[in-house]
């Protein structure tokens, strides 16, 4: 809203200088900004009472002393015998009308009205519509010109539901549809209320006979039909944000008063309905307010505080008609600490009554951890997608149909990163994602991270292509080192994949992993990308047991065995890891050696053991049986061999 | 004497990759706030309206329920919460004061422009227990500004509008010759304790919250805050 800082002054005795001005608003917390003499201030929602002119003024009561009290017609005026119905009472409670007839056209100004055209820089539109755009910036009331000549009927407020064509006072023809508030004539709307009129009830320049309406309007029943139908009102912004609903009846004396100012007037009637006058109360504690506070303000201090912004000391705290935005003593502790000053009340020093909770990483920390050390990046991707499936959730109002629905899973996010970069030339890319992911039948937090191109830029791994064996290992490292459990894979087909295995841990399916189909990513690059997602929902950190580490040496022994067919490798990792599992006294068991004769086609695969025991040196007997058990098991494998033997 | 030829070999440097910016800066707030004892809550994205506004005193009339502000989802059965303020209605309904949380996460408001994204991050925070003032809560606000920005930083309280506190306050940080807007807080509006079946008459409470992206952006220098979600790799590089 913005105000010219002259105007201002007209309303305040005390003649603050603009920066002094501005640093009060501010206190008060009203956000601004100014230009030359304007005063542009960002109202906060529950402040309709501070959009105009008095209500600022008032606000700065304390500080400067605002003289509100402008000339007011307080004559008797007849009541008026226009025929009103009002059949929405509930979301318009209060509601006068006022009836003036003129002698003819006006087109010059009294200086005040003038210089709110000119100095704010707004185009005037005809004499009474002007009237009642200066009302709203002076008062915060906005009011409502019918010519009344062109209102030959009842003119009914009614809430109804009803699809209708409405052209508005400025011109642009809009839709009615749903429910609305509305003032008809003859069945027909003419107002969509507290919003903005049509224009076959509008006035010209040409009237002179002119139809006031000035209403309170509950706020809930304007809000958001200006941006419904794409019109830009004034009377809407102030109507949601909640006007004086005791103030129509004067508004409409000082309206009365602008145009005697400018004109003799023929003739006058008014119409009022009042059904909301019971004011607000709050009980008031000044001992309660300091608590709220941390201060100590006296209370004598308290009320003249309070009693500057209008509210009256009778037993509880009577709330000013202007002021809906209050109902409890906080609302009064809010009050006294803007008037303070929120900057001088000192800071307390404050101890949280709890225990410091633990600090230990969590699986999904570590897990991060792990990824940067192997020079992953971590992005973070926006949940909205076009990708239809039926289990994701559709966004009502979504921003555009390719944001429309919400990613039933991150690898689809992935493949977009990949091909960003991709395609500005990137040929090493390591990404990993943690999210949650929302289906219509579930909330799951995934983990997802996707491997392209080199290893690394040195000169041993530059050549090297990030391969499957790479990432699968990193997954079996989280799985080993932070879960303390093994993954199982197997074998299946996937149309995102070129090759795919399911991941399961003890049992329960927890994802998938694979070489991606290049045709899927939008990008040149066909170097091979893998990938893997996983559920992190139930997987926890393994439990630590510190184990008494062996003085007694340990023995270490390696098998090289040939395989004829790679298809052998995982049986008989799966048989030693079997193997292993079983025998206490193997430490640590792990491929030292891999190669692959394509020339021979065979395959040569190392194995190394360590043995060792807490309690004694093992000998080698033992050892020798041990691995006899191993050599047996892995030579009961079709295709594998152990050269000497 | 002569030099092993190792000493001239090339070494074998490895690139470290990155936690995501906008997660560093969360990390930072949320170790920090977890040394004052707060503990970390954590509460679904998909939120119901119950949740998201009417436990929080946020009015039918308030703007921010139209669907202009907030993404509605599954037919307006629910929606994308617009702050992290539901996941602390859940802990207050669940345990009893004392009680002090913080809930780092990811909120969704429909905008998206040069300035706004619809999805941003947020540490909210909570504290609930017998006394707790406006001026505590100045405290906790300078310490985390502080720790945040230096000790020499200098802070505005200003009056704010939040339902869900009163008084509100919104805090601006001086950078050179500039105020900017860092947080929002306030004390815990009694209505938003009594809906959570806590006694307003015993217990007081303190809230603020935080936009990630923002302190990251004054943190790091960023002008576009478009930047943290292209997943550039030149871009995350630099957050090593």
């Amino acid at each position: 809203m913005k105000i010219a800082y002259p105007h201002l002054l007209d309303f305040l005795k005390e003649k603050p200088s603009l920066d002094e001005l501005s640093d009060k608003l501010l206190q008060l917390g009203h956000e601004h900004e100014i230009e030359g003499d304007i005063i542009d201030l960002e109202i906060t929602p529950n402040r309709g009472d501070c959009l105009s002119l008095k209500g600022i003024a008032r606000d700065l009561n304390y500080f400067y002393k605002a003289e509100l009290g402008r000339d007011i017609y307080d004559k008797n005026i007849p009541k008026s015998d226009f025929s009103f119905q009002n059949n929405a009472k509930d979301l318009c409670p209060n509601i006068s009308f006022l009836e003036i007839e003129i002698d003819g056209p006006i087109s010059d100004y009294k200086p005040y009205l003038e210089h709110y055209f000119k100095d704010l820089k707004i185009n005037k539109n005809n004499f009474f519509t002007d009237v009642s755009n200066y009302l709203a910036y002076e008062t915060g009331q906005p009011t409502h010109c019918y010519d009344a000549s062109k209102i030959n009927d009842t003119l009914v407020l009614e809430k109804r539901n009803k699809k209708e064509k409405f052209k508005t006072l400025l011109g642009s023809e809009i839709e009615l549809e749903g429910e609305n508030l509305v003032f008809t004539i003859g069945g027909i709307a003419v107002d969509l209320a507290g919003t903005m009129g049509d224009e076959s009830t509008a006035c010209n320049n040409k009237t002179t006979k002119v139809l006031v309406e000035c209403a309170y309007f509950k706020p809930e029943e304007i809000l958001g039909k200006a941006r419904q139908y794409n019109l830009t009102s004034e009377a809407a912004y102030k109507f949601e944000r909640g006007v004086d609903y005791l103030a129509q009846e004067s508004v409409l004396r000082r309206f009365l008063t602008i145009v005697s100012d400018h004109t003799k007037i023929k003739s006058l009637s008014m119409y009022s309905e009042q059904n909301k006058i019971d004011l607000q109360q709050i009980d008031f504690d000044s001992d309660k307010l300091n608590s709220i506070l941390g201060t100590n303000i006296k209370e004598k201090d308290q009320l003249k505080y309070l009693e500057s912004l209008g509210f009256r000391n009778d037993k509880s705290m009577v709330v000013p008609s202007h002021r809906s935005d209050l109902e409890h003593i906080n609302d009064l502790a809010e009050e006294v600490a803007r008037m303070v000053g929120y900057n001088n009340i000192a800071a307390e020093s404050l101890a949280l009554g709890i225990k410091v909770k633990s600090m230990e990483q969590s699986l999904e920390e570590k897990c991060k951890n792990l990824f940067v050390y192997h020079g992953f990046f971590e992005v973070i991707n926006m949940p909205f997608t076009a990708d239809e499936s039926e289990s994701s959730i559709s966004v009502d109002n979504s921003l555009d149909k390719q944001r429309s629905k919400l990613r039933t899973n991150l690898m689809n996010s992935l493949k977009n990163n990949l091909a960003y970069n991709q395609n500005r030339q990137k040929d090493s890319i390591k990404f990993f994602e943690i999210a949650d992911i929302y289906t219509k039948a579930s909330q799951e937090k995934r983990m997802a991270a996707l491997v392209n191109g080199r290893s690394n830029k040195n000169f041993k791994e530059f050549n090297v292509q990030l391969d499957y064996a790479y990432l699968k290992g990193l997954l079996n490292t989280i799985a080993y080192e932070l879960l303390g459990e093994g993954l199982t894979y197997n074998h299946d087909s996937c149309d995102e994949y070129e090759f795919f295995e399911h991941i399961t841990l003890k049992g329960k399916d927890i994802g998938g992993i694979g070489k991606l189909n290049n045709n899927l990513v939008d990008s040149k690059s066909k170097t091979p990308v893998f990938a893997f997602e996983i559920s992190l929902d139930g997987l926890n950190l393994s439990e630590k047991k510190i184990k008494k580490t062996s003085d007694y040496p340990a023995i270490f022994r390696d098998i090289s065995m040939s395989i004829d067919n790679p298809e052998v490798l995982k049986e008989l990792s799966d048989k030693l890891t079997e193997s292993v599992k079983k025998m206490s006294l193997i430490k640590e068991s792990f491929i030292f050696d891999y190669f692959e004769n394509k020339k021979l086609n065979v395959i040569k695969v190392g194995y190394r053991f360590k043995f060792q025991t807490e309690d004694k040196s093992l000998t080698d007997k033992e050892v020798d049986a041990l691995m006899k058990v191993l050599t047996d098991n892995a030579l009961s494998i079709n295709g594998v061999n152990i050269e000497g033997l | 004497m002569t030099a092993p030829k190792d000493i001239f070999l090339p070494s074998l440097d490895r690139e470290l990759g990155s936690i995501h910016p906008i997660n560093q800066v969360k990390d930072q707030l949320t170790d920090l706030l977890k040394s004052f004892g707060f503990e970390v809550a954590e509460g679904p994205e998909v939120e119901t309206e119950e949740y998201n506004f009417d436990m929080l005193n946020i009015p039918a009339s308030h703007p921010a329920r139209e669907m202009h502000d907030t993404f509605y989802v599954d037919n307006k059965k629910k929606l994308l919460r617009t702050h992290t303020s539901p996941v602390q209605v859940r802990c207050m309904l669940k345990d009893k004061p004392p009680l002090a949380f913080i809930s780092p996460g990811k909120v969704y408001r429909k905008d998206d422009d040069s300035t706004h994204l619809p999805m941003f991050h947020q540490i909210e925070g909570l504290y609930v227990d017998e006394d707790v003032s406006f001026a505590q809560l100045k405290d906790l606000m300078y310490k985390i500004c502080h720790s945040l920005f230096g000790d020499a930083t200098k802070l505005r309280f200003r009056p704010s509008y939040f339902p869900f506190t009163e008084p509100s306050a919104e805090v601006d940080v001086l950078f050179g010759d500039k105020w900017l807007e860092i947080l929002g807080c306030g004390v815990v509006n009694p209505k938003v304790l009594e809906n959570c079946k806590i006694d307003s008459s015993k217990y007081s409470g303190l809230a603020f919250g935080l936009g990630i992206e923002r302190i990251a952006m004054l943190k790091y220098g960023v002008n576009d805050i478009r930047d943290f979600y292209k997943s550039n790799l030149d871009f995350l590089r630099q957050f090593k």
